[in-house]
């Protein structure tokens, strides 16, 4: 069937159907698919970067309460021997003082204790921030122990310290001929422990022990 | 050859006879239009489907954000307790025990031990990763190692000083009942011969040996040997 076949009605309503269709075409492409695809092309672009990390998110946030439990018992454990084993945050003069005497006084030795002047690691000037996946959080509290006694007498204290010092760490020893007292000879030590680089650590793992998991 | 008479207008026969003549033009024309707009109707419920997947995405991601943000935190904070955890662990059965040292020195002299006089005997330890950490340049924050070296200085009386010194360097670093040494390295340094001697008592040197202990990583399992 040509179009020239149709007549004029016919073919008022083949054009009218053919316009119709275009209208309609064009209506959808502009009102409907090209917003809605313009939408779907951003909605794909958020799903490529938003699954990975929502999935991602989930998987940590299902890892969290072990995370938590971890922390609360990690944080106990070395609050607990750092309090039991090591000197606190105040008086660590005093604390040391104490404890190398009470050793010293077992083996019959005197000892001049005093807080070490020197540095025995790298102070950090960053703030804890910037810095706390970087480094350790321990640092040591030193003092240096001076005293006079015999070769057998200073491996009996480096005994008592070893096994009634658990955290404690011989970082120097010197043993020196005396000539004045052959028997006796001059013997330094500096005797240093792990204290908290930063206070900011000690108050996380405070608060990480206390927290509800 | 038509034997009736034809009632119908000229347009009207022909309007009739094109729709007697293919009726599958307009029912194909009629699929064509519903299929189209079935795709489109498809094409749209996907686009659709993918807009709402991203809100769903969006809101989801919105709920948790803080909280994995804060959980990421906690789990880094925790690598890096861990890890301390560990060192304070280690810290103990890692140290080098002095003591032994020195005992080991002692009872290691060749005899007669008499020939001996120490003036000066001087062991120190360096804590890898603790003494020295610049953040940003030697960042180590587990496991820290143990080194210790010593010197030992003194005099040495009579003759065969050269096989003292030999055994002195041998003795320190064996194992002893099975029991590895405490030092890895002995090494005789200096040894001068002192003016004014070599009388009937024999000569007399002033010797330096130096000492490396094995170090010993602060690993919690480290244990002294």
């Amino acid at each position: 069937m040509k179009f020239s076949d149709l007549n004029k009605q016919q073919k008022e309503y083949l054009i009218l159907g053919v316009m119709g269709v275009v209208t309609l075409i064009a209506v959808l492409q502009n009102l409907v698919i090209a917003p809605t695809r313009a939408k779907a092309g951003a909605a794909r672009e958020t799903i490529g970067k938003l699954a990975s990390e929502v999935r991602t998110g989930e998987s940590i946030l299902a890892r969290d309460r072990t995370t938590r439990n971890r922390l609360q018992t990690v944080s106990g454990d070395m609050l607990e021997r750092m309090e039991r084993e090591a000197p606190p945050d105040f008086n660590r003069y005093t604390w040391a003082l104490s404890r190398i005497s009470r050793i010293a006084r077992q083996h019959d030795i005197f000892p001049q204790i005093r807080e070490f002047g020197g540095q025995r690691f790298v102070p950090h000037r960053q703030p804890h921030s910037q810095i706390s996946t970087k480094s350790g959080m321990w640092i040591p509290y030193t003092v240096e122990v001076d005293f006079r006694t015999g070769y057998a007498q200073t491996i009996e204290f480096l005994q008592s310290l070893h096994e009634e010092e658990p955290l404690s760490s011989v970082g120097q020893l010197t043993l020196r001929a005396n000539p004045d007292d052959p028997k006796n000879h001059l013997v330094t030590l500096l005797i240093e422990w792990p204290v908290f680089r930063h206070p900011e650590d000690k108050e996380f793992l405070t608060a990480s022990k206390g927290a509800t998991p | 050859m038509n034997h009736y008479i034809n009632l119908l207008e000229e347009s009207e026969k022909r309007y009739f006879s094109a729709a007697e003549n293919s009726p599958l033009l307009k029912i194909g024309a009629g699929a064509a239009v519903a299929l189209a707009l079935g795709m489109v109707y498809l094409l749209i419920s996907a686009m659709t489907a993918t807009i709402r997947e991203a809100d769903q995405l969006t809101r989801r991601w919105a709920d948790i954000k803080d909280e994995v943000s804060a959980a990421r935190e906690r789990a880094t904070a925790l690598r890096r307790i861990e890890d301390s955890h560990a060192t304070l662990q280690g810290w103990s059965p890692s140290r080098h025990n002095w003591a032994d040292a020195l005992l080991r020195i002692q009872n290691d002299l060749p005899e007669p031990r008499e020939r001996f006089q120490f003036t000066r005997l001087h062991l120190e330890e360096n804590i890898v990763g603790l003494r020295r950490h610049r953040p940003g340049i030697d960042d180590l924050v587990h496991p820290w190692t143990r080194q210790a070296r010593g010197e030992l200085r003194g005099f040495i009386a009579g003759f065969g000083a050269e096989s003292a010194y030999a055994q002195i360097e041998r003795n320190l670093v064996l194992p002893r009942n099975g029991i590895p040494s405490l030092f890895s390295a002995a090494l005789l340094e200096n040894s001068t011969l002192q003016t004014g001697t070599g009388g009937q008592d024999g000569p007399l040197f002033l010797f330096n040996v130096s000492m490396t202990l094995t170090p010993r990583s602060i690993l919690p399992g480290e244990a002294a040997p």
